[in-house]
Parts: structure tokens; C-alpha cells; sequence
């Protein structure tokens, strides 16, 4: 794999390149891990990245939200286990990755489905399902809202949540100082950088992954 | 270069634009069986919907079902189309209203037009006519697979606002750091002036915005919205009022110094629409509700007729 041309900015073809990589390495690990349920890439338009996560710690946590379903719980626990395991309230974060147009890196995009409408798609939501309690401050703290902000969708223009990707280049530039990175590895240290603070973290077996069998196809869709 | 002096009389004017609104409490939030009475108001182009919630939420909260609903529950809609409220009201009413620029009515008429339609209410009259441009005010269902949902203390909206200011200082200068290097006291002065619509204590934060040392200016933030237009999605049917936007990286000088004008940019990023950079064929640039000619010089065009957020927001509509 070639080096990128002008790091810490990427191409389009470059990201188009790093967004098949991740998909290779999940076709080839994806089975080794169960963090990350889904990765596909979209090459219409504009290509894009999807990785879906399902969470049901999430939905355990907004039910005993009220002290009333929590002491139903203990007093039922059979039914309680049983609507768990049906996967009614299954909450799905699915995560884009787009190149942005404006900033020339790629930026980070954050939907919250969940199917039974118990979890609203707000920015509080976001907070108590999504954000890892050690970026909360940071994250709150960044702009008027945080470092966190809606936009609209890229290819939907429906409103979806996004990481400000105005301090990407900065911090790229600041953690890779040799001259040389593949698209590859360029997509990891994104991910290193700016998934953290939103919940999306690369699980180890696919970070270590061998993605170098070019030929493996690793296309989950 | 245009004369300064053009350019901020052209900006004036721009900030002075206002649109005739009729709002209408949807009848599902409304208490009485019969329609309320519509609010009506000139709203400014450059302003916001979120702007206008407190006072229509003084204005019909007589008539509300839930009277303790909070103002920031209220959401907009165009025929059934739910307005994005970060969309200033100019770019909704380019998009949405269905006016041509070209042969819209002229702003003489539109007053004597609208008069009676003050007292009277009657519906069947004013189906003719674009003006007012006649809103719903919803309180209740709020619709998430569109909008983004506001809070109380107006937090989001002014996020919302600084993020795209932010997008556009990163377009002109290559970095943010211009619009995160304001102090706090300019900062808060460059939102208030949009919440009042102030062009007075607005130019002087956006004078530093637009004029950073030691830097030239890189690209012109320019977002083309095509309306009708599918998205490039990889979900079935467009809902209503689906809107394509198109950011392309444009440059204020095309090559061996000639500058950038709107027609040599729509060329280069719309070539199927805009197959010649002189004249419109097959569709034309809205901007502010005027048809914007294509010899119009980009650069120029920036500093008179920016959004208060700093970028050209153009409707690209079908001729």
C-alpha cells in the first residue's frame, strides 16, 4: 500500500482505500470479536464507511431508569430476562465515517436506532448511552455544547450527531510524527483519535489483524 | 474588486430582507375545534426559527392543549415538510416557498395583497399568492427522523450556529483558529447580533473574522442546495422537501489569476445543471430571494451577501 500523499490530509481515493482496509479486517477478524456487529462501505456519491454496534447494557440501564421498573424487576426477573432476550429494545449505534469536503480528513458520524422509541435521539441520550464516562467532561467542555454537535447527514441530510473535526488535523499531525503512514494504518490512528471520545473504539482482534491478504473479501453487507 | 462602500450597502440590504410570515397552530395541538387566530409577522431573512419560538409560544399559548408545553417543543412546517431550524428563514423560503425569483410578485403587491388577509382568515382567498407564506406551529410529534431536538436555554441552536461559523472560517483560512481565537466578549457579541439582527454590532466581529492577519483568503464557503433532488442515499424514496447539498472546495482565483466568478463555480461543481459559466440554461443561483447573475465576482459575493454564519448558501433551482 502506498504512503499518503499529504498526510495528515487524505484523498478521496486514499480514504476510499483506508474505508475498504477496515472492511477487509473485518471480514477477516470480524468472527474473533464481538464489539463491532456489522461493517459495511457504500461507494455511491460519496463513499462512506458504516460500522454498527449493538447495545443492550444500554437498554438494561434506561429500564431501571425509574425506581418503579427497577423493583419490577426484582420482583419478576423471569419476565424481566425474557423481553431481554427476545432483542425488542435492542439499541443500534451505528457509526459513519465520511471524508469531509471541508476539512479533507475524515469526519465521525453517530446514529442512535432504537427500535422501540424507548431511547430518544438527543444529545442527552447520546451522553448516557454512547459517551464513555471518561470523555464526558472533555467532550461537554470542547464548544458551546461540546465536542459532539448535530449535522445534517452527508448523503441523508437527516440530523445525526458528529464530532467536530476541526482539531483532526492537528492531532494527526501531533501523533504521527514519522513522514510516511499507509491509508491503513492512517483510518486506525483516526479511529485511535477521535473514535474514543463517542464509543468507538477498534477491538483489539481487528486492530492486530493480518489486513494484508489483499485478496480476502471482507464486503459484510 | 467591487467599491467597499457597493458591497456594504449591498450587505445592509441584504440584512434589512425580511418575509412575510403567516403561522397557523396545527389543529391537532389546538384546544379549540375551530382554527386559532394566525400570528403574523416580517421576519428576517438572516434570523432563525428557534428566534421566533418564545413569541409564538406567548401568542398561541392561550390555545394550546398542553399550555405547559415548553417553547423549545415548537417545530415548524410547509406543507407537511418540517423546516430544519438551523436553515435560516431565507434559505427555507428559497427552498421551500416555490417563488420564483425571476417573476415573483413585486414587494409593492405583496403589501396591498396581504392587507386584507389580516382580518379576514378566508382560506379560499388566499390559496392565490405565495405571500405571506403560510406556516404550521406544531407543539406535539415532533419529527426526529428530521429535526434535531431543541432545549430550553437555546444551547443547541447557538452550537449549531458557532459550528457552522466554524466550518466557514476553516474553508477561508486553511484553520479554525481565527473564530476559536475570538474572546469571549466577541464571541458572545457575534451571537447576540444574530439573535437581534444587529448589523451594527455584528460587522465589527465579523470584520475580524473575515480580515485575519497574515493570512489570504483560501477558499469561499459556498453550500449549493438542490431541491426535489434525491440524496445520494442508499434508503428508498426521498421523504417530502428532500434537499441535496453540495460543498465543493472553491477557490476565490481560477487559475492564471482570473478570479472565481458564480458562474466558473457552479460550472465546475455543477456541469450537468450549468453547462456554460455566462449564461443559466437550465437552472439558475438563488441567493436572498433574488436570482443571482453568474458573471457576479465570488469573492464580492461573500462579503455582501454571506448568512450571518459566513457562508453563501445558494439555491440552485430548476428553470
Amino acid at each position: 500500500m502506498e504512503p499518503l500523499v499529504s498526510f495528515p490530509l487524505i484523498t478521496a481515493w486514499e480514504f476510499e482505500q483506508a474505508c475498504q482496509a477496515i472492511v477487509t479486517r473485518f471480514g477477516l477478524c470480524g468472527h474473533l470479536q464481538n464489539e463491532w456487529s456489522r461493517v459495511e462501505l457504500f461507494k455511491q456519491d460519496l463513499a462512506y464507511l458504516r460500522i454498527t454496534r449493538t447495545l443492550h447494557r444500554a437498554i438494561d440501564r434506561a429500564q431501571s431508569d425509574s425506581d418503579e421498573a427497577e423493583d419490577e424487576v426484582h420482583e419478576d426477573d423471569e419476565e424481566a430476562l425474557q423481553s431481554r432476550s427476545t432483542g425488542e429494545s435492542e439499541m443500534r449505534i451505528e457509526y459513519e465515517v465520511f471524508l469531509s469536503p471541508i476539512y479533507q480528513v475524515p469526519v465521525l458520524y453517530i446514529n442512535l436506532e432504537d427500535r422501540n422509541g424507548v431511547v430518544p435521539p438527543t444529545i442527552e441520550s447520546l451522553y448516557e448511552h454512547v459517551i464513555p464516562e471518561q470523555f464526558k467532561s472533555h467532550v461537554r467542555h470542547f464548544g458551546v455544547l461540546g465536542g459532539i454537535t448535530m449535522a445534517d447527514h452527508p448523503a441523508t441530510n437527516r440530523p445525526v450527531f458528529f464530532v467536530h473535526p476541526c482539531n483532526t488535523v492537528d492531532a494527526l499531525r501531533a501523533s504521527f510524527q514519522e513522514s510516511k503512514i499507509t491509508s491503513d494504518k492512517y483510518i486506525l490512528l483516526w479511529m485511535g483519535l477521535v473514535g474514543g471520545c463517542a464509543g468507538l473504539q477498534v477491538p483489539t482482534a481487528i486492530a492486530i489483524g493480518q489486513a494484508n491478504s489483499t485478496h480476502a473479501n471482507g464486503d459484510a453487507s | 474588486m467591487a467599491n467597499p462602500r457597493n458591497l456594504s450597502s449591498l450587505q445592509a440590504k441584504v440584512w434589512n430582507g425580511s418575509i412575510p410570515l403567516e403561522i397557523r397552530l396545527a389543529s391537532s395541538d389546538c384546544r379549540t375545534y375551530d382554527v386559532s387566530d394566525p400570528y403574523l409577522v416580517m421576519c428576517p431573512r438572516l434570523s432563525y426559527i428557534p428566534l421566533l419560538l418564545p413569541q409564538l409560544h406567548a401568542f398561541f399559548s392561550p390555545f394550546l392543549i398542553d399550555p405547559d408545553v415548553a417553547p423549545s417543543k415548537g417545530w415548524l412546517s410547509f406543507e407537511d415538510v418540517p423546516l430544519k431550524w438551523h436553515y435560516p428563514f431565507g434559505l427555507l423560503f428559497d427552498l421551500y416557498s416555490g417563488i420564483d425569483p425571476a417573476t415573483g410578485p413585486a414587494p409593492n403587491e405583496v403589501e396591498l395583497e396581504s392587507q386584507p388577509r389580516l382580518s379576514s382568515g378566508d382560506d379560499s382567498e388566499s390559496e392565490s399568492g405565495v405571500l405571506p407564506w403560510r406556516l404550521t406551529i406544531h407543539y406535539t410529534e415532533w419529527p426526529s427522523r428530521q429535526l434535531i431536538q431543541l432545549d430550553d436555554n437555546g444551547k443547541v441552536m447557538h452550537d449549531a450556529f458557532i459550528n457552522s461559523v466554524k466550518e466557514a472560517d476553516f474553508l477561508r483560512n486553511g484553520t479554525a483558529k481565527v473564530v476559536m481565537s475570538l474572546s469571549k466578549a466577541d464571541s458572545t457579541q457575534l451571537w447576540n447580533s444574530v439573535e437581534r439582527m444587529n448589523l451594527k454590532n455584528f460587522n465589527p466581529i465579523n470584520h475580524k473574522l473575515l480580515n485575519p492577519q497574515g493570512s489570504n483568503l483560501r477558499h469561499i464557503p459556498m453550500k449549493l442546495y438542490l431541491p426535489h433532488a434525491a440524496p445520494a442515499s442508499e434508503e428508498g424514496a426521498p421523504a417530502p422537501g428532500t434537499v441535496r447539498v453540495v460543498q465543493a472546495v472553491v477557490t476565490p482565483l481560477i487559475s492564471n489569476r482570473q478570479p472565481q466568478t458564480l458562474g466558473t463555480a457552479l460550472k465546475s461543481v455543477l456541469p450537468t445543471l450549468f453547462p456554460s459559466t455566462r449564461r443559466p440554461m437550465l437552472a439558475q443561483p438563488v441567493l436572498h430571494g433574488a436570482t443571482v447573475p453568474l458573471s457576479a465576482n465570488l469573492h464580492d459575493l461573500l462579503r455582501a451577501a454571506a448568512y450571518a454564519d459566513g457562508w453563501l448558501h445558494v439555491v440552485v433551482g430548476m428553470m
